[in-house]
């Protein structure tokens, strides 16, 4: 894929055209009767981003379709009545390659993850599941990755660095090659009163030993040094991280959540949340999304499940 | 409850009070700019703390009359500290501003015993305050700058540290959301615990003066159609006007967030010492300055 991806925009219309140059990805969705998802399913196949298998209760499915107006040709629906047992036959057909992408319905997140997981299946990467949000915020001049916002709540040093390939993984799939990771501080230095300088301070020398390849870090970096040249430039850091950050990798999943709701709440920036860290991504998406903030979620999955199998192939 | 910084102002110029101001490394154009314009509206008397010879290159080129203000050149920050000390120890000055002395070195100094702005063992923190067009209504933000790690103690002294401030706004009763990822109880996150505690202390009448509720995730806390939605009921949900974030860096990624992304007019403000203390940073905007001026001023 030539070039980078630098809206929410780009990331539905980069999606639509792999799948129109490649095989379309497939998305098999666990617990489908889900309005939201299937919404957003509906769409997405619409507009020609993926092809999907909906597991699930079929009348319920085709009953929510029908009370809603939602389109559900060319889709197929695998009949499992049982919530648990539809969640494990979609994770079953990507673990048997026919399906790329895993979609959360009505079950639960932790439950479809652990599904995910399970010893059934070949599914486990060598990394934790983690979640992150690339968000496209007016006024920034590129998009920007968050990460924990849903899955890990406290990180410690080995997760922060899994946090960071992971979340780079997804970068790497939107077409940047060495991901800019900014490492979250309350402060731009490190100080023995603020415990997430210090993690910051660890990944920083592992960083510059070498240890850490395929994007550039630098922290900790307030959320405002991050993202903006002429303050960094004010604060006197000099570093190619500091004001273009395309990733910043925070402290808590409060922090992440929280600060992210604020953009997406008030100024409507666009959000694209996916899992990774297995051999297939995960969207989910919520009731509250936005349905195009719903498309954009479902289009970066298929590009990291595009991805994946490149690199995985080569 | 005073709405806007136009309302703070309105109030602050009906009082018709004086508020002696101590302006410390005095060298920042956007505070001299900002204070000389309440200097020539009666509002404040000023005292400049800092380099003489900066401080009057600075006003000259930019065009400042000097005269109405007070200059104490200083040589090191020993001496400026013992400005600031003899000021607190005399009552004679009314708010802080911190000008170009660096965020870490001005804690550091500020807080040592001898200065005398700490008063006993009282909790010091800091709150920002963002007026947010959507919802129409001025939140208060705690800590984004001094308590780096919260624990329930002192989580419970934000609460109140932020209610006084809510209350000095003529807000009487304010409505103070703990903020969470989350609005539900999970033993696995610690702060969704401590929220619904100091939630049931505030149930229980042990926290007075505002109405506490918690955990409470961002859109739940602010906006009632997301509370509705999620089924979150109660007083708080949906109107929540003082956010306590579980720690510093979600509260100061909150800050920057409002006021760089969202755009919302903000302030910022050191309470719980002996005069209140406007802790802006060098970026920001001189509006931002004047809030959070406007802030120490109500």
């Amino acid at each position: 894929m030539a070039g980078e991806i630098h809206s929410g925009e780009e990331i539905i219309s980069a999606a639509q055209k792999l799948s129109s140059q490649y095989k379309v990805k497939h998305v098999a969705v666990a617990a489908a009767s889900d309005v939201a998802v299937l919404e957003a399913v509906s769409n997405a196949v619409n507009k020609g981003i993926c092809t999907s298998s909906l597991f699930g209760h079929e009348d319920k499915i085709k009953q929510m379709a029908d009370e809603h107006n939602i389109d559900l040709k060319g889709i197929e629906i695998k009949r499992y009545d049982d919530p648990a047992e539809a969640a494990y036959n979609a994770v079953r057909m990507a673990d048997g390659g026919d399906a790329d992408v895993i979609m959360k319905g009505l079950v639960s997140t932790s439950g479809l993850l652990k599904t995910v997981l399970s010893r059934d299946f070949n599914l486990r990467g060598k990394n934790t599941l983690s979640h992150t949000a690339v968000l496209d915020i007016p006024g920034y001049h590129k998009m920007l990755g968050i990460t924990d916002g849903g899955m890990v709540v406290k990180p410690d040093f080995e997760t922060k660095l899994q946090l960071i390939e992971n979340s780079s993984l997804i970068f790497n799939a939107l077409g940047f090659e060495k991901p800019k990771v900014a490492l979250s501080g309350a402060i731009d230095y490190v100080d023995d009163n603020f415990p997430s300088t210090l993690l910051n301070q660890k990944i920083m020398d592992y960083y510059k030993a070498g240890k850490i390849r395929g994007c550039e870090i630098y922290g900790p970096l307030t959320f405002d040094a991050a993202t903006d040249t002429k303050i960094a430039q004010m604060r006197g850091i000099d570093n190619p991280v500091a004001g273009d950050a395309d990733i910043f990798v925070v402290d808590s999943i409060e922090e992440c959540n929280i600060t992210s709701k604020v953009m997406i709440l008030f100024i409507k920036a666009i959000f694209a949340g996916v899992i990774v860290g297995a051999r297939v991504p995960v969207s989910l998406v919520s009731r509250t999304d936005s349905a195009q903030n719903r498309m954009a979620s479902l289009s970066i999955a298929c590009l990291v499940a595009h991805y994946l199998q490149k690199s995985g192939g080569e | 409850m005073l709405n806007s910084f136009e309302q703070f102002r309105d109030k602050v110029k009906v009082s018709g009070e004086k508020k002696r101001v101590l302006l410390w490394n005095a060298d920042d154009l956007g505070w001299l700019k900002v204070l000389a314009r309440y200097q020539s509206d009666g509002m404040v008397e000023t005292t400049l703390i800092g380099d003489e010879s900066r401080i009057t290159a600075i006003a000259d080129e930019n065009g400042i009359d000097l005269r109405a203000f007070k200059l104490q050149g200083i040589a090191s920050q020993d001496q400026a500290m013992e400005i600031i000390s003899k000021n607190l120890a005399e009552n004679t000055s009314d708010i802080l501003i911190r000008g170009t002395i660096g965020i870490k070195d001005s804690l550091k100094a500020l807080f040592a015993k001898k200065v005398g702005f700490r008063i006993g063992k009282a909790v010091v923190s800091a709150v920002s305050c963002h007026y947010v067009k959507d919802i129409d209504r001025i939140l208060l933000l705690s800590d984004p700058v001094v308590n780096p790690a919260p624990d329930l103690g002192r989580k419970i002294n934000l609460v109140n540290s932020a209610s006084n401030f809510a209350h000095k706004l003529g807000d009487d009763l304010p409505k103070v959301a703990m903020l969470a990822a989350v609005e539900v109880v999970y033993p696995v996150m610690p702060h969704t615990v401590e929220a619904a505690a100091i939630a049931k202390m505030s149930d229980r009448g042990q926290i007075k003066g505002c109405l506490v509720d918690g955990p409470l995730s961002m859109d739940v806390a602010v906006i009632e159609s997301a509370a509705r939605g999620k089924g979150v009921t109660g007083e708080v949900a949906g109107k929540a006007n003082v956010l306590i974030a579980p720690n510093i860096e979600t509260a100061y990624g909150m800050l920057k967030a409002f006021s760089r992304f969202v755009g919302a007019p903000s302030g910022c403000l050191v309470i719980g010492g002996k005069i209140p203390y406007c802790m802006t940073s060098r970026a920001d905007s001189d509006e931002t300055k004047e809030n959070s001026l406007l802030m120490a001023m109500i």
